[in-house]
């Protein structure tokens, strides 16, 4: 039996596992514990091996090498239709010979799980779970893409798998179904309480749906957290690049004191300026890293007389706006700064006031419009954030914290 | 909850499980008997008796000989005789022609049935398959009928008045080419139908957009874009003509300039019992079409492994 | 304060456009009064003459095929004998038909020949596709080659070559012998239809039965051989279509007393004919079209989607 940290028995759990293809390594040497009840999610950009290690897990390939545990059991040499996972594919890959209710009770029949009437009480059911309890008699190719979906959905829930593996499933559907979706699924787990493995390339699905999410490039696990320490502490570039937006500098680690560093960033024609952040373990004076701040994090006003005096605490540059970009929801400004970087910062088009910043701005027929800041390109701005949101990364490794 | 059974790792299921070349083998097994025992070994045979001397009615494995293939171009008297060599040339050239004619033909015809609706189009082909379905000798036999020197045609014209002889076009070269034509015309008919429908019209309007005339635009983007049914078809054309001789007997009773050598095989086989003279003929006739093909794939594909079958 | 990267990419764009706008007001005026320039003309059939051309040559071509087919149906109940004159309405021929007994016999023989040899090559056809479409393995291409060779080599070389073959293994010619050479033409036929469907099919299905809980034959039973019901269909009908046709290859592998109904025919064709041999191919023509409009009513895709 393999237990996780908190005592509770993992659903899943990779120990060491790879996958080669031919000449290629598909999945290096990865190891993930996930917890019973847990929404997990294997999130990367294509080619990064989520697919083929959600494929291992429900039986289609096996590993070259490591260990698979479902549920505590080794399922080595275990074919698929043998263990206790059930897949909703990509596409739905549901069997278009057969209607809505032969779709779904075909599990049941299959591994002869029960009796006739019981099997066709509990289809009802999953169907009814995924609101499409009228839809029994319809075929595949009746339904829209929504629908599908929730078919296989049910197909797969009715069998009551220990694990439910959904691979990319709303990647078909359009913005607005795939927002509503990401709902129902995330509610549905909770009801059913099944551990859930997602996989997607989507960042912000992932966030949104998940207890955890590992990050995935070239076949290796690069970070597993929850969705908010993903997105605040990623462990290196890759991480931070992927997961939302970040500006990255290269620096140097000019001086340290008991709970934080100074680090010089240097710019391309020889100007510098100096940024402060927490200290961590393992960061030693001289160390080159990769300093990443979100734009979001960074405010941006006028310059103020006392500022040449007066330090507040945070990381300042001055800068001079290049490209003001209108989001809707919110405004991003694409500032240069001394050394010849650019720095991208986000700031929600609010419409309160604040100080050192123009009340409205005008637009060109005349109307004030309430979220926009009134900065415009050319304009001498300072830009501040906090040491606390400032992240040290080192240059070339990720670290795998669990 | 299942229980995940281990024992399922062993047994014969699972060996059978993770070794692909046995299912492979296994799917293959009887495919591999029936072309083995009884394609590949009789093909052989043929050759090992076109180097026997004949013996009527069976085989001497006891004589060789080269005599066999000699004869096809000498006579009895050890010259040059041309004999075979024109029957040779003759088939070829017929079927050469039949294929040309039916690709002419053909083309136009899978072209527009292409372009109709899809209701039209199933019914089309279907149209096309019905005397395709009729028996290959009775519809031969449909066209003495027509062409004899009292058949249909003839009677017409005279009771027309537009001739006043009959026309004799029994067991003539034409004759026998417009039956080759009209028995092989569906095979050139379906795959380049099967080519043309999946060809994406819409490149047609860009091409003329862009300013080509009708020729070129179907010399430059119809043509090479439906290749494959071209090939396809001329195959399916080319080699049974060749080595036919139905047609060639029912219309042109084997008269001299009708004689094809599939007819001369049979003769050999089926009359005068020499087996080692119509096997040699045969393996001249395969080799002179597998020649064809290569030649032919080369000029249509420009050196590409053809994938039209 | 700061050295800004002034890196005017719009500014740039916008000079190349201004100077492509000189360049072409140059021309412009170098070509005189002219707003735009046409092509000289090219080439082009006009549409309405290019779809006569094509419809007068599907007609010809329907006519000349068809015109032969429609005699030999209506001469079926021609009253006289022979010559084309006709002479009134007569079933007769029909009647001697069903009281032939030698066409009775080489009917038989005809169903019994075809049966057999669409059953076996369906069946091996079938699983001979599915070991080349999904399986790698030594001599694979070799293999492909020697399977498809029956399509292009020529009937008669096929024919004698069994003849020999069961010479010299000692067998005698008889029924047995003609299913056999049908078998082995038939084979490849169905492997192509049949592997082109497999090509197309989607192995996640398969997939999916077996995440659900099917094993390898289940998941063969219920999922893959009704999805690929159609292409079988369509290759038995192929084969049994092949096998009721065949002249040469039985020519060479029939024994005496394995008349089937072509060779019977053939024989007398070649004699002298009776409208008999109409009226036989007037029923057999009706028996094709109503097998085959069977076989589409069958080949129906079990997925709904339309048969080609």
């Amino acid at each position: 039996m393999n237990k996780s940290t908190e005592g509770a028995v993992s659903s899943v759990e990779l120990v060491g596992i790879s996958k080669k293809f031919g000449d290629s390594l598909a999945v290096d040497n990865i190891s993930l514990s996930i917890r019973e009840g847990e929404f997990f999610s294997l999130l990367g950009p294509s080619g990064c091996g989520k697919t083929t290690t959600l494929r291992m897990i429900a039986g289609f390939e096996q590993p070259t090498s490591g260990q698979l545990y479902i549920a505590g059991q080794p399922v080595a040499g275990v074919p698929a239709f043998r263990r206790n996972v059930n897949t909703v594919f990509q596409n739905y890959a549901l069997f278009p010979h057969m209607d809505v209710t032969d779709n779904v009770a075909f599990g049941l029949e299959a591994t002869h799980a029960a009796s006739k009437t019981e099997i066709a009480s509990r289809v009802q059911d999953a169907l009814d779970l995924v609101r499409l309890g009228n839809y029994g008699k319809r075929r595949p190719r009746q339904l829209s893409g929504g629908q599908q979906q929730r078919v296989a959905l049910a197909r797969a829930l009715v069998n009551r798998p220990a694990v439910l593996l959904l691979d990319e499933p709303l990647g078909a559907l359009d913005q607005k179904l795939r927002k509503e979706m990401q709902i129902e699924l995330k509610h549905l787990q909770s009801q059913v309480g099944i551990t859930f493995i997602f996989v997607t390339h989507d960042q912000e699905e992932a966030l949104t749906m998940s207890d955890r999410i590992a990050v995935m490039s070239n076949g290796k696990v690069l970070q597993v957290d929850s969705p908010a320490t993903i997105y605040e502490r990623p462990n290196c570039k890759f991480v931070a690049d992927f997961i939302g937006q970040s500006n990255f500098f290269a620096g140097r680690i000019t001086g340290m004191d008991s709970d934080s560093v100074t680090v010089a960033v240097g710019g391309s024609d020889g100007g510098s300026f100096a940024v402060q952040a927490p200290r961590t373990n393992g960061m030693q004076a001289g160390q080159e890293v990769t300093v990443a701040v979100r734009p979001e994090k960074i405010g941006l006003r006028r310059v103020v007389g006392s500022d040449a005096i007066h330090s507040n605490g945070l990381n300042r540059t001055p800068g001079r706006i290049q490209r003001v970009i209108y989001m809707g929801t919110s405004t991003q400004y694409v500032v240069d700064i001394p050394g010849g970087s650019t720095l991208t910062v986000e700031r929600q088009n609010s419409g309160i006031a604040e100080p050192n910043l123009p009340r409205f701005a005008r637009n060109t027929q005349g109307i004030d419009l309430p979220g926009d800041s009134g900065l415009v390109e050319h304009e001498e701005v300072v830009l501040e954030w906090s040491p606390a949101v400032t992240l040290l990364l080192d240059k070339l490794r990720c670290r795998l914290r669990q | 909850m299942k229980q995940l059974d281990i024992k399922e790792n062993r047994g014969l299921a699972a060996w059978v499980r993770r070794r692909p070349g046995v299912q492979a083998a296994g799917l293959l097994l009887p495919g591999l008997i029936a072309f083995g025992l009884f394609f590949v070994i009789p093909l052989l045979i043929v050759v090992g008796v076109s180097f026997t001397a004949k013996k009527a009615g069976t085989v001497d494995w006891t004589h060789w000989t080269l005599n066999n293939y000699v004869s096809l171009v000498t006579n009895f008297a050890g010259d040059f005789d041309p004999l075979y060599l024109n029957i040779f040339l003759r088939s070829l050239w017929f079927a050469l022609l039949t294929t040309v004619i039916c690709l002419l033909v053909g083309y136009p015809l899978a072209y527009f049935i292409a372009r109709r609706g899809e209701k039209w189009r199933a019914a089309l082909i279907l149209l096309i398959m019905i005397p395709f379905w009729t028996n290959f000798l009775v519809r031969t036999y449909a066209l003495q009928l027509i062409f004899r020197k009292e058949g249909l045609l003839n009677s017409l014209l005279l009771d027309g008045h537009i001739i006043k002889q009959p026309l004799d076009m029994m067991f003539t070269p034409g004759l026998v080419l417009f039956g080759l034509v009209y028995g092989y015309l569906p095979f050139m008919v379906l795959p380049l139908y099967a080519s043309i429908e999946k060809f994406d019209f819409s490149l047609l309007e860009a091409a003329q957009d862009l300013g080509a005339g009708t020729f070129r635009t179907l010399r430059k983007v119809l043509l090479p874009l439906t290749m494959p049914g071209v090939v396809a078809g001329s195959i399916l054309v080319f080699i049974p003509v060749v080595g036919s001789y139905v047609t060639s007997d029912l219309l042109g009773a084997q008269s001299s300039g009708t004689l094809m050598v599939g007819n001369t095989i049979e003769n050999q086989f089926l009359k005068s019992q020499n087996w080692p003279l119509g096997s040699a003929m045969s393996l001249v006739l395969m080799a002179v079409v597998l020649l064809a093909i290569i030649i032919y794939f080369r000029v249509a594909r420009g050196d590409k492994k053809g994938a039209a079958l | 304060m700061s050295a800004i990267n002034y890196n005017d990419k719009p500014g740039q764009m916008n000079a190349a456009i201004v100077a492509k706008e000189q360049v072409a007001g140059h021309a412009q005026a170098g070509s005189g009064a002219q707003a735009i320039s046409r092509p000289p003309a090219r080439l082009a059939l006009p549409a309405w003459l290019g779809n006569l051309l094509l419809k007068s040559n599907a007609l010809v071509v329907f006519l000349v095929l068809y015109l032969p087919v429609v005699i030999l149906i209506v001469f079926s109940f021609n009253a006289a004998r022979s010559g084309v004159n006709w002479t009134g309405f007569s079933l007769d021929w029909y009647n001697k038909l069903l009281h032939d007994g030698n066409i009775g016999s080489a009917a038989i023989k005809t169903l019994i020949v075809a049966g057999f040899a669409t059953a076996i090559s369906t069946i091996i056809g079938t699983m001979t596709a599915l070991a080349l479409e999904r399986h790698k393995f030594v001599g694979k291409v070799v293999f492909e080659g020697v399977m498809y060779l029956p399509i292009i080599i020529p009937e008669i070389v096929m024919g004698l070559s069994l003849l020999l073959f069961f010479r010299a293994v000692g067998v005698d010619l008889s029924l047995v012998t003609v299913i056999i050479a049908h078998v082995v033409f038939c084979i490849p036929f169905v492997a192509v239809i049949v592997r082109a469907r497999l090509a197309d099919f989607d192995r996640r299905l398969e997939e999916a039965a077996m995440d659900l809980g099917a094993d390898e034959l289940a998941t063969f039973r219920k999922v893959t051989l009704p999805l690929l019901m159609p292409a079988i269909i369509g290759g038995a009908v192929m084969a049994f279509t092949l096998s009721i046709d065949d002249v040469i290859v039985t020519q060479f592998t029939a024994g005496v007393g394995s008349t089937t109904l072509p060779l019977y025919i053939y024989s007398q064709v070649r004699v002298g004919i009776t409208p008999v041999i109409n009226a036989l191919s007037t029923i057999m023509l009706v028996a094709s079209i109503g097998l085959v409009l069977t076989s589409l009513f069958l080949q129906r895709d079990p997925a709904g989607k339309k048969v080609k």
